[in-house]
């Protein structure tokens, strides 16, 4: 094992023992231990931003090879390539969301311990929403250029969207991320689970950020339906994740 | 485009696949008890 | 094969019969599309059929969350893979209509969207039970099924609603229906349950069979005392 990852290994498991042990349920200690400590390693290593970004800009790049946008053509489709191209590089930061947790048998610490194990659930979702909102962040102007992009209706609206789509594909996707732990190609049952059930939220993404390009028509049927998807889906998961911990 | 030969082949598909559909049940079936013979004579 | 089991294949054989007869000759030809309509009586309630076998997924899903059974566990795995088959057939079953009728095969046509969708949904979850390894399988199948359920309301409301904003050719055919072939629809919807019934009896003796294997295995190594 490499020093770096030694190190990380040891801080990592030492952190978790002292925090898992202490706290009793219902204290939020823990949530933001955990995102505090996930947010500090990341911004040492920098693996998954990086890595994030990295493929985002190559979907852009090949599918620009695809569709060659222009003008008024260009902001029907660009919704839709801006979603997949972050959805995919979403899936790259879900699925390294638990490995960490894995590599130092932190999980198993989570289960014996009094912490509520959603704490640690909404802190995986807050770390990994948090690293794609940056990637969306970086991504966006680059969008605007490489396909000359003028927004024509409510351009303020498009954080809201942004929001709520991506908090729709962090928690669905954090959530199969801990299902797909125990199976076999788990790289790969991650997106096979998530996409099907995320395809009305994607419906809502793309369908709102090319209406509020094109300044079509009103965008009010699908941030009702984006917000009404994350709150019954977050909270499925907040009662759901405590058996798939234990599950494991 | 006569759509006839059309009505024919939505039909005869739904049982090819029910059939097909079967006939897995049936294998399964076979190499489940055959599975369990072979356990049970150790 | 039991009496009861020899009792219900017949029946079920009667009713899909009778309803054959229903679709070909008691229906009326309707007046746009002419014969090839009939296989409207295939495809509407093969679609029926397969929303009624994921419900009973998403009971049995949510009765082995709280209780834990092997079978619960075991009607919750047959009704998936059953209702996935007749989804299938719905899926093709659909472009096989639209292409003599619209001359393209596929249309973004809210039902066979939405059944897409939810065949998507399904074959994951199957796929998530062959891929599982340990032994919590059930568990996270489970929680999936109930995601995948919680979803189809969305599905429908979001596939309406883009329909609305982008027409498409419907391939359920519009309007009212003339009582006979409300007739037609209804026997054949009869049928396909008892036929569903009937597959999924013989697939839960599968299960069941499956599992005798697992435990005999597991016995088998728990007695021996050393690994195979």
């Amino acid at each position: 094992m490499s020093t770096a990852a030694m190190q990380e290994s040891q801080k990592s498991e030492d952190f978790e023992k002292a925090v898992v042990q202490t706290p009793a349920r219902g204290e939020p200690k823990v949530l933001w231990a955990t995102l505090a400590k996930d947010l500090r390693l990341e911004w040492r290593s920098k693996d998954a931003i990086n890595s994030m970004i990295f493929f985002a800009l190559l979907v852009v790049v090949v599918f620009s090879f695809a569709f060659d946008p222009n003008g008024q053509e260009s902001r029907q489709i660009a919704g839709g390539l801006i979603w997949v191209a972050f959805l995919f590089a979403a899936v790259v930061a879900l699925n390294q969301t638990w490995a960490r947790e894995l590599r130092n048998q932190v999980l198993d610490a989570y289960r014996v311990s009094t912490a509520a194990a959603n704490d640690l659930f909404l802190a995986k979702v807050l770390g990994n929403f948090l690293f794609v909102t940056v990637l969306e962040l970086v991504m966006t102007p680059i969008f605007v250029v490489f396909y000359n992009l003028r927004v024509l209706g409510a351009w303020y609206l498009l954080p809201v969207i942004g929001v709520l789509g991506t908090w729709a594909l962090v928690v669905n996707g954090t959530f199969f991320a801990a299902i797909s732990l125990r199976t076999r190609s788990r790289e790969v049952m991650l997106p096979l689970i998530l996409f099907p059930i995320s395809i009305p939220a994607l419906m809502g993404m793309v369908e709102a950020t090319k209406i509020i390009l094109t300044g079509e028509s009103s965008v009010k049927f699908w941030i009702v339906l984006l917000a009404v998807y994350d709150l019954v889906f977050t909270i499925v998961c907040l009662s759901l994740f405590e058996t798939v911990l234990n599950a494991e | 485009m006569n759509p006839i030969p059309f009505l024919y082949a939505a039909f005869i598909v739904t049982w090819v696949i029910h059939g097909v559909y079967i006939v897995t049940l049936v294998t399964r079936y076979r190499k489940a008890e055959r599975e369990l013979r072979e356990f049970q004579k150790k | 094969m039991k009496t009861p089991v020899l009792i219900a294949v017949v029946l079920t054989f009667a009713l899909l019969a009778f309803g054959l007869y229903q679709a070909f000759v008691v229906a009326p030809t309707e007046q746009t599309m002419g014969d090839v309509q009939r296989i409207f009586y295939y495809h509407v309630p093969s679609a029926w059929t397969a929303f009624l076998l994921f419900f009973v997924n998403f009971f049995a899903s949510i009765w082995y969350l709280f209780r834990r059974g092997s079978v619960s566990d075991a009607i919750a795995v047959t009704t998936a893979e059953v209702g996935v088959v007749f989804c299938t057939i719905v899926l093709i079953t659909g472009p096989i209509w639209a292409r003599p009728v619209w001359g393209i095969w596929w249309t973004w046509d809210a039902r066979l969207t939405s059944t897409l969708l939810l065949w998507l949904i399904y074959i994951s979850y199957l796929i998530l039970r062959r891929f599982s390894t340990g032994g919590q399988t059930p568990v996270l199948a489970a929680a999936l099924a109930v995601f995948g359920f919680a979803d189809v309301p969305f599905v429908y409301l979001s596939i309406r609603y883009f329909r609305t904003q982008h027409p498409q050719p419907v391939i359920g055919g519009g309007g009212s229906l003339h009582p006979a072939m409300w007739h037609a629809v209804l026997w054949n919807w009869l049928a396909f349950s008892a036929l569903a019934a009937l597959l999924c009896w013989f697939r839960y003796q599968l299960e069941r069979k499956q599992k005798d294997v697992e435990e005999t295995i597991a016995l088998e190594s728990m007695l021996e005392g050393s690994p195979r």
